[in-house]
C-alpha cells in the first residue's frame, strides 16, 4: 500500500493539494526535502508549510562493513502510515544521536490515523496509531509515543520519553497526566450527525473532507 | 478530556446518593428540600467530580446507567512501568515500592527519563550491548534539563545492573557504608536475591547477638533508610528468635495474639511490606515483642545532633543561593523526602502503573477490561456510554463574520476549525486566545449548534432547558436562549454496512440553537 | 558585488568590532524604511566561508552584512535576516529549518522600537533549533537552542547555555555562562558542565563535531547562489 512519495503524482490542475496514486494529499505548499527517503501510507494529508526532512538519512557508516547488513543501512528517514494528517507548520525532523562512536541520523515511524495539530515539530523516534498532538507541541528526539496518546497542546515531550498506551500527556517537559477513557477514538454513528471523526479515531473523513 | 471550548461534560448521578449526602440531608431538612428543587448547577464547586466527557463514561448494561470513574470500582490487570513497558511481577511490586526495579530512571529536577551515557566515549546505548567496548565511568543524564549523576558525585562503573549500583552509592560518590555486620548465628534467614541491600543487615545488638566487640558507629547520622533497615532487621531477628507461631495465616484468639506488640501483627505487617519471612513451627504460646530500643534497632528519638542538623539546613537556606535548594515539586517526587538541597535528590525510579478492569460499583458488571498484555491496547469488555446515552455536541454556528474565510467547504465543523485557525504567530499559546473565533465577547450575542446523535435504535425525544439567567463567577448577566426546546431525534439506522453513510445522512437531523447573549463577563471557558 | 565589497572592508567574523555596530546602526535607520518594503527576501550582502554548507533553500535577506563562518550548517528553510542590522554566525554552527536569525521586518516591527542595537552574532558552534527565533545580541559558544525558543531582541546569552524547547528568553535578559533554561522559564546552572569541564567538553565537542561531519554529507551546499 505505501507508496513512494515521489511516485507520478496526478496532476490536479488547480486545488491546493497534489492528490497521489494512493490517496495522498500533499500541499503544493509543503516544503519536502528528500522525497525519495519519504514513504506516505496512502490518503495522508500533508498540509501547507510542513517540513518534510527526509534528506536527513542513516548514512552508510565507514565502520560499519557494508556488505554485511544492507538493511541496516537503507536510506529511510521519514514513513507515515494511513489516514495521517500533518496539519500546517509542522516540522518533521529525524532524530540523530551517537551511537558506537558514530553520528547517525535514525527514522521517523509514524503510524495511521495520527493526527499532528499545527505547528508541531516531531523528532520522535516512533509515533504509534490513534495518537493526537496538540497544537504547538515539540516532540524531542527520540521519543516514543503509543497508540491511543493524547498529547496536549504546547507539550514538550522530553528526549527518549516512551508515552505509555492510552495516557494523556502535557507539560513542559511532559508527564503523563492521566488516562484517555475507555471511549478514546470510539465514533458511534447514530442518527442526528455524528461529527465525522473524532479525536484519535478514524481519520479517514477528515482526510476526505480536506481539499 | 475534551479542552477545546464548545465542550459537553456529562452530569453522572452518583454523588446525589451517596452516604454523605444522606447524612447531610438528615441534619439539615430545610436545605435538602431546596436541594432537590434546585436544578443541577454545573458551577457549583461539588460538581467538579460528577463532571465527565462520555469518552470517560461507561455504562452498564445491568442496572441501565451510566457510571462515571466514581461509581466503578476498579481490579488492576498488571502493574508496568510506563518507561520501559514491561510488567513488574506482581510479588515484587511492593518490595520495590511500586517502582521500576530495571534501568530505568526519572531526572529528579525535571521528571524526564535520565539516559545512560559513557564518559570515555560518546553514549554507547547500554541496552543494546550489554558489554560493549565502551568502558569508563557511566552516567545517568537528562537530555532536556542536563542534570546528571556528576551533579550528585555519582558514577557508575557497568553501564548494567545501575538501580543496584546507585544503591550502594551515596551522593557524593562515597559508596554507603555497609550497615553492621555482625554474623548472628540465630539468623538463619534465605536473602532473596533481589533485596541485596538486606544481606548488609545489622543484627540487633541486644544480648541476644553472639557478636563480638561493637564496631565504631558511622559519623554519619543514619538517613530514613537506615533506620528502616535497622528496624526490619530487629523484628525480624526479634521474630526469628521468639517461639510464637509466626504463620500469618495461623489463627489464634488469645489477647496477646492481636495486640501490636504480638508476633503473629509484626509478621503480618513485614509481610505487608514484602519480606519474606521462613519461620520455625510453632512450639508453644506466643511471648510479647519487646520494642526497639537503642538507634541501631531503628529507634528514632530526640536527638540534639538531629537539631544542630536541623539548623545547619535553616542556616544553608539563609544563606545559600535560591536555586540550591529543591523545590517544593522537586521535594514531592523525591524517593528521599528529607532531601532539601538539589544536592540531596538521586534519580527516581518510575512509578508502575496499571491496567485496571472496571466493575459497576452497583452490580459488579464487568464493564471494561482490557487485555493483559501491557502493550495492546485492545478491549476484551467495553460498554462505553457512547453506545448508549445520546452524544451531545455543541459548536460555534459559523458565520461570514466570525469564521476566517475557510479553505474548506466544511465550515463549522471541528473540521474545518482546525484547518481555518492557524494564522497565529508560532510561538503564541494554541489555548483560548482572546482572538479565537469561538470565544465569546462581551455584548455580542453567539449562536452555538447543539447536535444530538442517538446511537439507540429507537427514537428519543428530548426537552432542553436553560436557567433564565446564568449565576456564578463567569456567566453573570448573561443569557442563554433555545431556540428549539423539544425535538425528536430519530432511531439509528446505522447497521454499519459500507455504503450507507449516505442514508444516515438524510435521517432526520434535529438541531437546537443555542444563543448565548454576553453581558460583560465572557460566559465559561 | 560592490554590497559584498563594503561587508569584506567591516570586521571579519568572530571578532566583535564595536565600531563596526555603530557605524551599521546608523545605516539601519537610515535606510529602514526601504526595508520595510523588502518582502521579496533581496539577497543579503554575504561573506561566506568556503566550508561552510548553505542549503539551496536556506534564506539569507537583508541590506546589512551577513557573515557566516567556516563549518556552518544552514538547513534548509532557514532564515538569516540582517534587515535590522548585521548577523555574524561563527565557525561550526547549526542553524535548522525554519529557524531565524536576526531580525526580520515583522518582528522588528512588533518589537521595542527603543532597541538601538540589532546585530545578530552566534559564536561558535551554537545549534539553533527548528523554528527557533534569535534575535539575540550574542549567543555564546556552544550553545543549544531548543526548537521554537524565541530569543527576543537584546538579550545575551553566555557560553554554554542550553535553551530547552519553547522557551522565550524576555529582551535584554542576560542568560549567564552554563545556564540550563527549561519549562515554564525556569533555569539552573548546569554543575555537570561546570565541574566537569574537561571530559564533557571533550565529549560534547567530538559529538558537535561529528554531527557537523554528517550534515556536510548529507544536506548539498549551494554557496555559488549567494555569491
Amino acid at each position: 500500500m505505501s507508496s513512494r512519495q515521489s511516485s507520478s503524482r496526478s496532476k490536479a490542475p488547480k486545488g491546493e493539494y497534489i492528490e497521489t496514486d494512493s490517496g495522498n494529499k500533499v500541499s503544493r505548499k509543503a516544503n519536502i526535502s528528500g522525497t525519495a527517503n519519504i514513504t506516505l501510507g496512502g490518503r495522508t494529508v500533508i498540509m501547507a508549510d510542513v517540513n518534510l526532512r527526509g534528506d536527513l538519512h542513516r548514512l552508510p557508516s565507514s565502520t560499519d562493513e557494508p556488505s554485511a547488513k544492507p538493511s541496516s543501512t537503507s536510506t529511510h528517514a521519514i514513513s507515515i502510515g494511513k489516514h495521517t494528517v500533518i496539519s500546517p507548520r509542522c516540522i518533521l525532523h529525524p532524530p540523530h544521536r551517537v551511537h558506537r562512536g558514530a553520528t547517525q541520523y535514525y527514522p521517523l515511524k509514524i503510524g495511521d490515523n495520527v493526527f499532528v495539530g499545527p505547528g508541531c515539530v516531531v523528532s520522535a523516534a516512533a509515533i504509534a496509531s490513534h495518537v493526537y498532538v496538540g497544537e504547538g507541541s515539540v516532540l524531542m528526539p527520540f521519543c516514543m509515543i503509543r497508540e491511543n496518546v493524547r498529547i496536549l497542546p504546547g507539550s514538550v515531550v522530553p528526549p527518549n520519553m516512551v508515552v505509555p498506551p492510552g495516557s494523556v500527556v502535557g507539560g513542559r517537559p511532559a508527564r503523563v497526566l492521566g488516562e484517555v477513557g475507555e471511549g478514546w477514538g470510539v465514533n458511534v454513528a447514530g442518527a442526528g450527525g455524528a461529527e465525522m471523526w473524532v479525536e484519535g479515531g478514524d481519520l479517514r473523513e477528515l482526510v476526505r473532507s480536506v481539499k | 478530556m475534551s479542552v477545546s471550548f464548545p465542550y459537553t461534560y456529562y452530569a453522572c448521578s452518583c454523588a446525589d446518593n451517596t452516604s454523605t449526602q444522606e447524612k447531610r440531608v438528615s441534619q439539615e431538612p430545610q436545605s435538602a428540600q431546596d436541594e432537590d428543587e434546585r436544578t443541577f448547577d454545573p458551577r457549583s464547586r461539588r460538581s467538579n467530580f460528577s463532571l465527565y466527557p462520555i469518552e470517560h463514561l461507561l455504562y452498564c448494561t445491568e442496572c441501565h446507567e451510566m457510571r462515571c470513574p466514581r461509581c466503578v470500582t476498579e481490579e488492576v490487570i498488571c502493574w508496568y512501568c510506563p518507561n520501559c513497558l514491561f510488567e513488574a511481577p506482581s510479588s515484587t511490586i511492593k518490595q520495590e515500592g511500586h517502582r521500576c526495579s530495571r534501568n530505568c530512571f526519572n531526572c529528579p529536577i525535571c521528571t524526564s527519563p535520565l539516559s545512560v551515557n559513557s564518559l570515555e566515549q560518546p553514549d554507547p546505548p547500554p541496552d543494546d550491548k550489554p558489554a560493549n567496548k565502551f568502558g569508563g565511568p557511566y552516567i545517568l543524564h537528562c537530555p532536556y534539563c542536563a542534570w546528571s549523576t556528576l551533579d550528585i558525585g555519582i558514577t557508575f562503573p557497568r553501564p548494567s545492573n545501575i538501580t543496584g549500583q546507585l544503591a550502594k552509592t551515596l551522593n557524593g560518590g562515597l559508596p554507603r557504608p555497609p550497615r553492621d555486620r555482625k554474623p548472628s548465628s540465630s539468623l538463619k534467614r534465605s536473602d532473596p536475591p533481589t533485596t541485596h541491600h538486606l544481606d548488609d543487615l545489622p543484627s540487633p545488638t541486644s544480648d541476644t547477638s553472639t557478636s563480638s566487640s561493637p564496631e565504631p558507629p558511622s559519623a554519619r547520622t543514619p538517613d530514613p533508610q537506615d533506620r528502616y533497615h535497622h528496624l526490619l532487621a530487629f523484628y525480624k531477628h526479634q521474630l526469628s528468635t521468639s517461639d510464637a507461631a509466626l504463620l500469618p495465616g495461623t489463627t489464634s484468639t488469645s489477647a496477646s495474639e492481636l495486640g501490636p506488640g504480638s508476633p503473629s501483627s509484626i509478621a503480618r505487617l513485614l509481610h505487608m511490606y514484602g519480606s519474606s519471612i521462613r519461620s520455625r513451627a510453632p512450639e508453644s504460646g506466643p511471648s510479647p515483642m519487646r520494642e526497639a530500643a537503642t538507634p541501631e534497632e531503628g529507634l528514632l528519638i530526640y536527638d540534639a545532633a538531629a537539631e544542630a542538623a536541623d539548623d545547619a539546613t535553616i542556616r544553608a537556606m539563609q544563606t545559600t543561593a535560591w536555586d540550591t535548594h529543591a523545590s517544593v515539586s522537586q521535594r514531592l517526587d523525591a524517593t528521599n523526602r528529607h532531601a532539601r538541597a538539589v544536592d540531596d535528590l538521586r534519580p527516581i525510579s518510575p512509578l508502575l502503573r496499571t491496567k485496571r478492569a472496571k466493575r459497576c460499583g452497583a452490580c459488579r458488571q464487568i464493564l471494561a477490561k482490557p487485555e493483559g498484555k501491557v502493550t495492546s491496547v485492545r478491549s476484551k469488555i467495553k460498554l462505553l456510554a457512547l453506545q448508549n446515552l445520546p452524544k451531545l455536541s455543541i459548536k460555534p454556528l459559523a458565520s461570514p463574520s466570525t469564521m476566517p474565510p475557510p479553505g474548506t467547504s466544511a465550515a463549522g465543523r471541528p473540521t474545518s476549525t482546525l484547518l481555518t485557525t492557524f494564522s497565529s504567530p508560532t510561538l503564541a499559546l494554541p489555548a483560548l486566545s482572546p482572538s479565537s473565533p469561538f470565544a465569546l465577547r462581551p455584548l455580542t450575542t453567539t449562536h452555538y449548534l447543539l447536535t444530538l446523535t442517538n446511537p439507540l435504535y429507537d427514537s428519543i425525544r428530548v426537552h432542553l432547558a436553560a436557567p433564565s439567567a446564568l449565576r456564578g463567577r463567569h456567566g453573570a448577566g448573561s443569557r442563554v436562549t433555545i431556540l428549539c426546546p423539544q425535538f425528536e431525534v430519530g432511531a439509528n439506522t446505522d447497521r454499519r454496512k459500507k455504503g450507507e453513510r449516505e442514508r444516515v445522512e438524510k435521517v432526520r437531523r434535529e438541531e437546537a440553537f443555542w444563543t448565548v447573549l454576553g453581558v460583560g463577563r465572557i460566559v465559561g471557558l | 558585488m560592490s554590497e559584498t565589497k563594503r561587508v569584506s572592508i567591516s570586521a571579519p567574523q568572530g571578532t566583535p568590532s564595536e565600531g563596526r555596530r555603530t557605524s551599521t546602526t546608523a545605516a539601519s535607520r537610515q535606510s529602514l524604511a526601504a526595508k520595510r518594503q523588502s518582502l521579496n527576501f533581496p539577497k543579503a550582502p554575504t561573506v561566506i566561508d568556503p566550508s561552510a554548507i548553505v542549503s539551496t533553500h536556506a534564506i539569507l535577506t537583508g541590506l546589512h552584512p551577513i557573515t557566516i563562518g567556516p563549518d556552518v550548517v544552514l538547513h534548509p528553510y532557514c532564515k538569516i535576516s540582517s534587515v535590522e542590522g548585521p548577523v555574524t554566525i561563527g565557525r561550526g554552527c547549526i542553524v535548522a529549518e525554519r529557524a531565524v536569525v536576526g531580525f526580520t521586518t515583522e518582528t522588528a516591527a512588533q518589537g521595542d522600537s527603543a532597541l538601538k542595537e540589532r546585530d545578530v552574532t552566534l559564536n561558535r558552534n551554537v545549534v539553533v533549533g527548528t523554528s527557533a527565533v534569535v534575535e539575540a545580541k550574542v549567543v555564546d559558544e556552544g550553545c543549544l537552542v531548543g526548537a521554537g525558543c524565541h530569543l527576543k531582541g537584546g538579550s545575551n546569552v553566555g557560553k554554554y547555555c542550553k535553551i530547552a524547547p519553547m522557551v522565550i528568553v524576555q529582551p535584554d535578559e542576560w542568560i549567564y555562562d552554563f545556564m540550563v533554561v527549561y519549562g515554564q522559564n525556569a533555569r539552573r546552572r548546569d554543575m555537570t558542565m561546570i565541574t566537569n569541564k574537561d571530559t564533557v567538553f571533550a565529549l560534547k565537542k567530538e559529538e558537535h563535531e561529528q554531527h557537523l561531519a554528517v550534515l556536510k554529507r548529507l544536506i548539498p551546499s549551494n554557496l555559488t547562489k549567494w555569491q
